[in-house]
């Protein structure tokens, strides 16, 4: 099992698994499901008791989920390749614009040297490669203590807290 | 200049620390080379042909006598005692040690120096005008916001994975545009609206490369307060809309040109207006405090010295010739700014070895308030002289081989590292240069054929802007053979034009030939004191190529 880095901490036994919903449209509880099932029948599941949750892959946009985002407790980004800088712009929308309080998590091919922007630009949690990946991760936590920029956790840009 | 507190110096010795962190679990393995790859790259580290290439960030060009020397003794230290000024107002190391890379970035902190984002597919290093600030033709110093600009950019945390590199540069100039704003991703020009408000004309997918074209107008009037919170806008949408799947159409141009500039400005205001009024709206106070930072040095009360220099002119015709091409008005009476040459004929352009950049932070602190200047064309500016000062500094740079007289002309050879240095080159560039400079070194032709811009890029990636050349050299391979292709007609000014390819291409040993007969075209055609670029303009391409290719007899 990869690990799991939420707020600073890893995290034993995450429920939370990717599930490609059978024909039927059965899905367990814990399942984050793919963007078509939620454009297709998110209306449908409305009333489910389920926590539930979406994966969203290289290439799908936010925007259909939008309308789905009180039901979701996980938004899950699958990296396929850690260069591709999109879901760092989608985060940074979620928490900022659509005030999406739930969890943001990243995973596939990250970086534990992306954590930090990761972090900034609104992601709450990291699937890392390996161990050792999520120990670096875990190190590197503190590596900076001034930023610049307003961002999904610190919104006030350093022009406006700097003290001289 | 801008002087850090303890808030940008503590963010920039945490990026050594990083980047020191980096370097260790690359070396141990840790790290594959491909991630490895855009954590060095954003910390201007490129694996090149013979060595590690080290950028240098130069924030918009200006820099201390301090930062200077230390770069001398960097090069020395770290490297073979020389370094290259680039057409971004950067400097490059060509020889550094990879193990080396974390102590030299630890050098630089200790003189507010880095190379954060100096490469790899994210926001560069601004660029403006070198002669901001000390100029009449201008709305006002564009630098405090090339460095409000700065600190934006400077580890944004949702724009370091974008689409391909992301380049801004900013003009104040009203009349001309040495910053060729229109050939950046970004082009920022500070204007007055009807109100007498400052603001920003926004230009939008520029640039050179493979694809070269001029930057479209997405904004008239963007007020100075929502700088930044448009510029988050246009790269959130090129970060979230910009193309994947393919590098050489990746950039934000082709984006716009896919999309047409007004679909892509319809998404930019839509998601600035969700942003305009928050907390990214810049504070007077802010403004204030960096602006602070730029006011004028403590100018004496001069007049201008015409008497004196006609007479030290008609004395020294050789500092006649200094005086016109390397001395540029300055908008305090009795100063000037000048231009160190450093395309001194048979040295690489732009290059300048450990000792002469010692002595020209020297001459910084002697004549020019201790501050410097990289020009887009590869020299260095002195921008405070005072006009009584010219003939002793003119004779201090001449007997360093630094007064090259010969700024804007046609041995003025932007270039760049090329085939010699660089990974990516497809040929040599900096032997073309020499070559053309050899053949032209006669200083009354070269002043008679007036104002060319000659460029040089040894690949298409286009470091040496040949597309904006009035005239542009391009090295291509073809079959492991190295050709050049030959464009007349670009302007890298206001008009912002890409030159037109003049036709077959070819050996580099024709090179002189060919640019030889494109002169004597342009002599024959002109009128009394048409530009070059003017010629080219009114008559076009046909009279040249048909004195080019003619068959020989």
């Amino acid at each position: 099992m990869q690990p799991l880095i939420k707020n600073g901490l890893l995290v034993e036994n995450d429920p939370w698994a990717v599930f490609e919903a059978g024909e039927d449209g059965a899905f367990p509880e814990y399942a984050l499901l793919p963007l078509s099932f939620w454009v297709s029948q998110g209306d449908e599941i409305r009333d489910s008791v389920f926590k539930l949750g979406a994966v969203l892959r290289a290439g799908d946009e936010i925007d259909a989920l939008i309308p789905y985002l009180p039901q979701l407790k996980v938004i899950a980004f699958e990296f396929e390749k850690f260069a591709d800088g999109r879901a760092f712009s989608f985060a940074r929308q979620l928490r900022s614009e659509h005030a999406f309080t739930g969890e943001i998590r990243a995973f596939g091919d990250i970086l534990p040297d992306q954590v930090n922007y990761l972090q900034r630009s609104g992601f709450d949690a990291f699937v890392l490669r390996s161990e050792q990946e999520a120990e670096t991760a875990l190190a590197l936590g503190n590596t900076f203590s001034v930023q610049y920029q307003s961002d999904a956790v610190q919104s006030q840009p350093l022009f406006r807290r700097r003290v001289s | 200049m801008y002087v850090y507190d303890s808030y940008d110096q503590q963010l920039v010795d945490q990026r050594v620390a990083q980047f020191r962190e980096q370097t260790d679990r690359f070396l141990d393995g840790e790290l594959a080379p491909e991630e490895f790859l855009p954590l060095r790259l954003q910390n201007g580290l490129y694996i090149q042909r013979h060595a590690p290439m080290l950028r240098i960030a130069v924030p918009y060009g200006l820099m201390s006598s301090t930062q200077l020397r230390r770069i001398a003794s960097i090069s020395r230290d770290y490297d073979k005692g020389y370094v290259h000024f680039t057409t971004r107002q950067n400097i490059q190391l060509n020889w550094p040690a990879l193990e080396d890379v974390p102590d030299i970035l630890g050098e630089l902190a200790e003189v507010q120096m880095h190379a954060i984002q100096t490469s790899g597919n994210c926001i560069r290093n601004t660029t403006t005008d070198q002669f901001a600030g000390i100029i009449a033709d201008e709305i006002e110093d564009p630098r405090p916001w090339c460095e409000i600009i700065r600190q934006w950019s400077t580890l944004h945390p949702e724009f370091a994975f974008l689409p391909r590199k992301f380049k801004i540069a900013v003009n104040a100039a009203t009349a001309t545009d040495r910053a060729a704003i229109r050939f950046h991703d970004i082009g920022l020009q500070l204007v007055k609206n009807e109100e007498g408000e400052t603001g920003f004309q926004v230009f939008v997918g520029g640039g050179l490369g493979r694809t070269p074209l001029p930057g479209q107008e997405i904004r008239s009037f963007l007020p100075t307060e929502d700088l930044l919170s448009y510029l988050d806008a246009i790269l959130r949408v090129y970060n979230l809309k910009g193309r994947r799947d393919n590098k050489y159409k990746a950039r934000i141009k082709i984006l716009v040109k896919a999309m047409g500039i007004d679909a892509f400005r319809e998404l930019v205001e839509a998601e600035w207006l969700k942003y305009k009024d928050g907390d990214d709206k810049l504070t007077s106070a802010e403004i204030d405090r960096v602006k602070g930072h730029f006011s004028a040095p403590a100018y004496e009360a001069l007049n201008d010295q015409a008497d004196l220099l006609a007479q030290q002119r008609f004395e020294d015709p050789q500092f006649d010739k200094w005086l016109s091409r390397n001395v540029e008005a300055h908008k305090q009476p009795g100063y000037a700014a000048i231009t160190v040459s450093l395309k001194k004929p048979g040295y690489a352009p732009g290059d300048a070895t450990a000792e002469q950049i010692d002595i020209i932070a020297d001459l910084a602190d002697e004549y020019s308030f201790g501050e410097l200047r990289v020009s887009h064309q590869q020299n260095v500016i002195l921008s405070d002289v005072r006009q009584q000062d010219l003939y002793s500094l003119y004779q201090k740079l001449t007997a360093l081989g630094l007064a090259e007289p010969t700024v804007g002309t046609l041995n003025d050879v932007i270039c760049c590292p090329g085939g010699d240095y660089c990974a990516l080159a497809n040929a040599k560039s900096i032997p073309i240069a020499e070559a053309v400079q050899t053949r032209f070194d006669d200083l009354d032709y070269l002043y008679d054929l007036g104002d060319i811009d000659l460029n040089i890029s040894g690949c298409m990636n286009a470091c040496g802007h040949h597309h904006i050349g009035n005239i542009g050299i391009l090295g291509v391979d073809k079959k492991g053979e190295e050709f050049y292709q030959v464009s007349l007609g670009g302007d890298s000014g206001i008009q912002g034009k890409v030159g037109k390819i003049l036709g077959p291409s070819f050996k580099a040993d024709q090179i002189p030939d060919v640019i030889g007969k494109v002169l004597d075209t342009y002599v024959e055609q002109r009128h009394d004191d048409e530009l070059f670029l003017d010629t080219v303009h009114r008559i076009g391409l046909d009279p040249f190529k048909e004195r080019v290719y003619a068959a020989s007899h």
